[in-house]
């Protein structure tokens, strides 16, 4: 993993290390301020309860002590009775308390000078809730609540209370502060430990990530033991299975290398014969040559004519064993594609033409400035394999075509033949792969394992009239294949 | 009418013979009338007004207190009441039936002022400033508390019932007092003995307020009995226990609380000043 790619600004891109932790305290704080949001409102319904609860014991003694003075509007009954009841009201923060008649005009009150008698009362008492109504809020230090005084069933006034709701409100701020800071603290801690925890168990898969990520050339390391964690977990368990899974990549690799070299061998297998014939038959001529020679040894014209004849039967001998040996030796070390490796599958393919009385019509229109990009072997491999099928569908007499071309960059290879065109099997074996039996159909798997190797396409297409044609088609700059 | 404490003693000494009076202690108490409209709910002044009595007069005492003047007098003139503290004015109002029994000494003399108070920081001086005030009273049957303010707004030619934008009755010259400091009054009409008394025992309270206003001296208000009462041993004996008050420890005790001198007999005419406001006042209506 290279640092270099992650980036502040894309969380995206941040390593599960971080992201996950991050999101285990993004977690707890949710769940942190969803909690203190519960806690402080059942606080608040409790704090407004007992508020209230207060307040109308004391609103109920003070109107009962008022009612009889309201009743006859004395006001210094009133005024009395409110002073006295202002300063008897024990834990309840009173800091006003005001009589008023049912027209809203004040009796007395407890403060004259702030409420005084005969005025119409303030908005604030007009307005101030029933106890049952009571509530705190955050921004005011008291609250106006009132209670109604009735007489036999008559309104006859209000008794309207200021108290003074600070201490509540402090205990509240307190809560407040208490749930920030613990939450925060507990908050911290877990996510801490979250962090700790969690970054243990991502760093296996670091370590994962890391080797899977790190092939480059041949195929995936595998992670030493020494990285493996210390005890038997499930990560270890991942750890080992990775690593049979480069095992197993690995011999797949052999295996394919081993088929492609045993696909060379086949070639060879299937051309050997052909190779005899191709020998043999100059061999004949060749001798009779030398016969001609013992003969005539003092007529200077055979002696020549015979002296050529030997000359061309062996020197094609040598091209053709030349060929043989070259293709054989291509898979130990491979050189550039060149129109000579085409030519010499003319001279591979040609004797087995010839004992089949077949026809090939060949176009190679490419250079060699062009085809070097490719490597030699391989590519005469696909096309002799090719070649050799199509004899061998095409049957006696019959025909068959190469034509190498190139176009945007791709070299393009079309191999059609006169036979009863492609089986199934045969098709399937080229397209997709499937394990044969007893090894056959060996050189349609090599081809294709071959083109995928380096990076290039099959097609196959039924002709119009009869028989297949496959078409190969290579990029002429290579991607996932390599020359070696 | 000028008495010092030493003459009125002597005098009362000489009246009565020898001291207490030597008479039979009786179980049945002595009914003594008091308001709050006078005194202070101090009740270690209750306690010790009624033990001194007690023990002056060798028989128990009851002191019966009522919220008015009104309801006080009606019991004494009922006879429920042996003798009472009440207002000049409910006594001449019902002279026929009361007789003088003693009259408290305040400041060598058995008078007092009616005082017109209205909060310290306000800027009057005169009655004629208090006009569309919030006005505290005392009592309805109070001399200085209502009768006096009353027949002074009639001498002025003024309405005396509309003078005052509202006013209300607090059944006690200290409430009228603590009215008017607190705000719930801007002014009111006060006995002028409880407000000096009270200057004195709660400066902070009477700080608050300030006169604005005296009237001439009126007779203090007296201890009344009924009138066929005055010959009894009972009634004689009381007044023998408020004329020698100051004669004992516990009664000087208890005149200090009240901030009294003394009581004197007092003369019939100790109340002519009070007549004259009333005879203003019942012309007017």
């Amino acid at each position: 993993m290279r640092q270099s790619e992650y980036h502040w600004a894309r969380p995206q891109s941040w390593p599960l290390t971080v992201r996950v932790p991050l999101i285990a305290a993004l977690l707890l704080i949710f769940v942190a301020v969803i909690a203190s949001e519960r806690v402080l409102t059942r606080f608040s319904n409790i704090q407004d309860d007992n508020l209230r609860g207060v307040a109308s014991v004391y609103l109920d003694s003070v109107s009962l002590a008022l009612e009889p003075f309201i009743l006859r509007q004395d006001i210094w009954g009133t005024f009395d009775t409110v002073d006295r009841a202002r300063n008897a009201a024990g834990d309840l923060p009173v800091r006003a308390l005001v009589a008023t008649d049912n027209s809203d005009q004040i009796i007395a009150a407890d403060d004259p000078m702030r409420f005084p008698t005969g005025t119409s009362a303030p908005s604030a008492l007009i307005a101030a809730p029933s106890i049952d109504d009571l509530s705190l809020k955050y921004t005011e230090t008291t609250v106006w609540t009132q209670k109604d005084v009735v007489y036999q069933g008559q309104l006859i006034g209000h008794v309207v209370t200021e108290i003074d709701v600070g201490n509540y409100l402090r205990q509240r701020r307190e809560a407040l502060w208490s749930l920030i800071i613990g939450n925060t603290l507990a908050t911290i801690l877990l996510a801490g430990a979250g962090y700790f925890l969690i970054s243990r168990m991502m760093r296996q898969v670091q370590v994962l990530s890391q080797f899977m990520g790190s092939h480059e050339g041949d195929g995936l390391e595998e992670i030493p033991h020494s990285a493996f964690p210390a005890k038997r977990t499930e990560f270890a368990s991942l750890f080992e299975r990775y690593n049979k899974l480069v095992r197993a990549e690995a011999e797949r690799r052999d295996i394919a290398q081993r088929l492609s070299d045993q696909a060379q061998l086949v070639s060879l297998g299937r051309l050997s014969s052909t190779l005899a014939h191709e020998i043999n038959n100059p061999l004949g001529g060749l001798l009779n040559a030398v016969d001609t020679l013992r003969k005539f040894k003092d007529r200077p014209d055979v002696v020549e004519a015979s002296t050529e004849l030997l000359y061309r039967g062996l020197k094609n001998l040598r091209d053709v064993s030349k060929a043989t040996l070259d293709f054989g030796r291509s898979n130990v070390q491979d050189h550039p594609l060149s129109k000579v490796d085409l030519d010499d599958l003319r001279l591979l393919i040609e004797p087995e033409l010839a004992r089949k009385n077949q026809t090939l019509d060949l176009t190679i229109g490419v250079d060699d400035d062009t085809l070097r990009v490719l490597p030699g072997a391989k590519v005469q491999q696909i096309i002799l394999n090719l070649l050799l099928n199509g004899s061998a569908a095409a049957g006696e007499g019959g025909g068959i075509g190469l034509n190498v071309t190139t176009k945007e960059e791709t070299l393009r290879i079309d191999v059609s033949d006169s036979g009863p065109g492609l089986s199934e099997a045969a098709r399937h074996r080229l397209t997709v792969g499937s394990a044969s039996k007893n090894g056959a159909g060996v050189g349609l798997r090599s081809v294709r394992e071959i083109t995928q190797g380096l990076g290039g396409g099959i097609e196959v297409a039924d002709l119009p009239a009869c028989g297949a044609k496959i078409t190969i088609t290579l990029p002429l700059q290579p991607k996932g294949g390599s020359v070696t | 009418m000028s008495m010092n404490r030493r003459s009125f003693l002597t005098s009362a000494s000489v009246a009565t013979g020898f001291g207490f009076p030597s008479i039979a202690a009786s179980d049945e108490p002595v009914r003594f009338g008091l308001t709050p409209v006078f005194l202070t709910n101090d009740q270690m002044l209750v306690d010790g007004l009624r033990t001194y009595l007690a023990n002056a007069m060798s028989r128990p005492v009851e002191l019966v207190f009522r919220r008015t003047y009104e309801e006080i007098t009606a019991l004494l003139v009922a006879g429920d009441l042996d003798a009472a503290w009440i207002c000049g004015y409910p006594y001449l109002r019902n002279e026929d039936k009361l007789a003088l029994l003693a009259v408290p000494v305040w400041n060598q003399k058995p008078l007092y002022q009616s005082y017109l108070i209205a909060g310290a920081e306000r800027d009057v001086s005169d009655l004629s400033q208090l006009k569309g005030d919030v006005h505290a009273y005392s009592d309805p049957d109070s001399n200085s508390g209502y009768i006096v303010t009353q027949s002074e707004l009639v001498a002025r030619d003024e309405d005396r019932n509309s003078f005052f934008g509202k006013t209300f009755f607090t059944f006690g010259h200290r409430n009228v007092l603590r009215a008017v400091a607190s705000g719930l009054a801007q002014s009111g009409s006060i006995d002028g003995y409880v407000w000096e008394a009270v200057s004195a025992t709660e400066p902070d309270l009477a700080a608050q307020t300030k006169v604005v206003w005296k009237s001439e001296w009126f007779g203090f208000p007296p201890i009344a009995c009924r009138r066929s009462q005055l010959p009894t041993e009972t009634v004689q004996s009381l007044q023998t226990a408020l004329i020698n008050i100051s004669n004992t420890a516990d009664g000087m005790a208890i005149l200090e609380m009240l901030q009294l001198d003394g009581f004197t007999v007092g003369a019939e005419n100790l109340f002519d000043d009070i007549r004259r406001r009333i005879e203003v006042l019942d012309a007017a209506i």
